[in-house]
């Protein structure tokens, strides 16, 4: 694995890419490994004659950087700046990531705030309120995006186990049911900081919350059970040590 | 006879590839082994080569690809089976056009031709 994360690491491109170059190059290097175990009858002997034949690591990163398309270097610049960055925490990540988004919502959104808040319009709330609303909105989401993205890694790790982390279905039913709870509280959240008393009738829509709620819930679990076991792969090669800076 | 390695293919790599897909698809070391048997034992390819080599193919839609469901009593990662595509088998012909020409010609100035 090392051999290969050797090469790969440094390469630009998204961790989609990268994960089916690792994947496809540990299933050659095994696979050469193997046939010089057979052929020389030692271990040692074997490996190093497979990394050998596999080649340079850092000529092997300059060829599969040039076969990486434009698109590619787009997608992992993205990364660089909203994925994860090994050996980053969830609790960082997530935070980082809710900041992030703070501030890329809050610089898109004010001239479009500014021109409704200051327009003469036929709307039955003065721009202050609508200022607050927005503002009150994109709090609460930035708040949401940390506490579901933190809920939704340690209800995955629980649910499929990752290196330290041990398969627990009871934490991750905990966790599961926090997620649930945190879409549920953000719609009243909302109303009741924007509006205040204003809408004291917001408790008539929380069927509709809890709707959303198990709705959420449901999605976060599927997507856990489809692309968790990728993701925690990503993550694992991502930490490998290679002994050496990429 | 020496044998040829990896600096002399440049260029022809890619073609060779698609030649081998021609019987059949078939997963990178598949494809290493045909090429090496093709080669008569005179092919040196740095293996992991190969790979840069098959996703450019791909980027460009002369091979297409897809992983194998699991590593049946394998080790290791899972595998990508690589075919031809009617893109490939048009960008094939055409390379192999090119280097008749290309032997033709090097072959009249080197003398190696009658």
């Amino acid at each position: 694995m090392v051999a290969v994360e050797r090469a790969v690491r440094p390469v630009q491109a998204s961790g989609k890419c990268k994960d089916r170059m690792r994947e496809e190059l540990l299933a050659h290097l095994t696979a050469i490994y193997d046939e010089e175990y057979a052929r020389l009858g030692d271990e040692a002997a074997a490996r190093a004659e497979a990394i050998r034949r596999l080649g340079e690591p850092a000529a092997l990163t300059a060829e599969l950087q040039a076969s990486v398309p434009v698109k590619g270097w787009i997608d992992y610049q993205l990364e660089r700046l909203f994925g994860w960055h090994a050996p980053e925490s969830a609790v960082r990540y997530t935070f980082r990531l809710a900041v992030l988004i703070l501030i890329f919502s809050v610089v898109l959104s004010t001239p479009v705030v500014l021109t409704i808040a200051l327009t003469n319009s036929d709307f039955a709330i003065d721009g202050l309120t609508r200022l607050r609303i927005g503002g009150t909105f994109l709090l609460v989401m930035s708040i949401d995006v940390f506490l579901l993205g933190l809920l939704y890694y340690k209800m995955r790790d629980a649910l499929l186990g990752r290196m330290e982390v041990r398969r627990s279905p009871l934490r991750a039913t905990c966790f599961a049911l926090l997620f649930g709870l945190v879409l549920v509280a953000s719609g009243p959240a909302i109303a009741v900081l924007a509006l205040g008393a204003v809408v004291s009738n917001v408790w008539l829509l929380l069927p509709d919350f809890l709707v959303l709620g198990a709705l959420g819930l449901g999605f976060a679990l599927f997507y856990a059970r489809v692309n968790g076991p990728a993701e925690i792969r990503h993550t694992e090669w991502e930490c490998l040590d290679i002994g050496v800076a990429a | 006879m020496e044998p040829i390695h990896g600096d002399k293919l440049r260029g022809h790599l890619e073609t060779m590839i698609l030649s081998t897909l021609e019987r059949g698809e078939a997963h990178g070391l598949e494809i290493l082994r045909r090429l090496e048997e093709a080669g008569c034992g005179l092919l040196r390819l740095k293996e992991g080569s190969l790979y840069p080599a098959l996703y450019r193919l791909e980027e460009a839609g002369e091979v297409a690809a897809e992983w194998e469901p699991e590593p049946h009593g394998r080790r290791g990662g899972r595998r990508r089976l690589y075919r031809l595509t009617d893109k490939g088998t048009r960008r094939l012909a055409e390379g192999r056009a090119e280097w008749q020409q290309f032997v033709s010609v090097l072959g009249n100035i080197l003398g190696a031709t009658s």
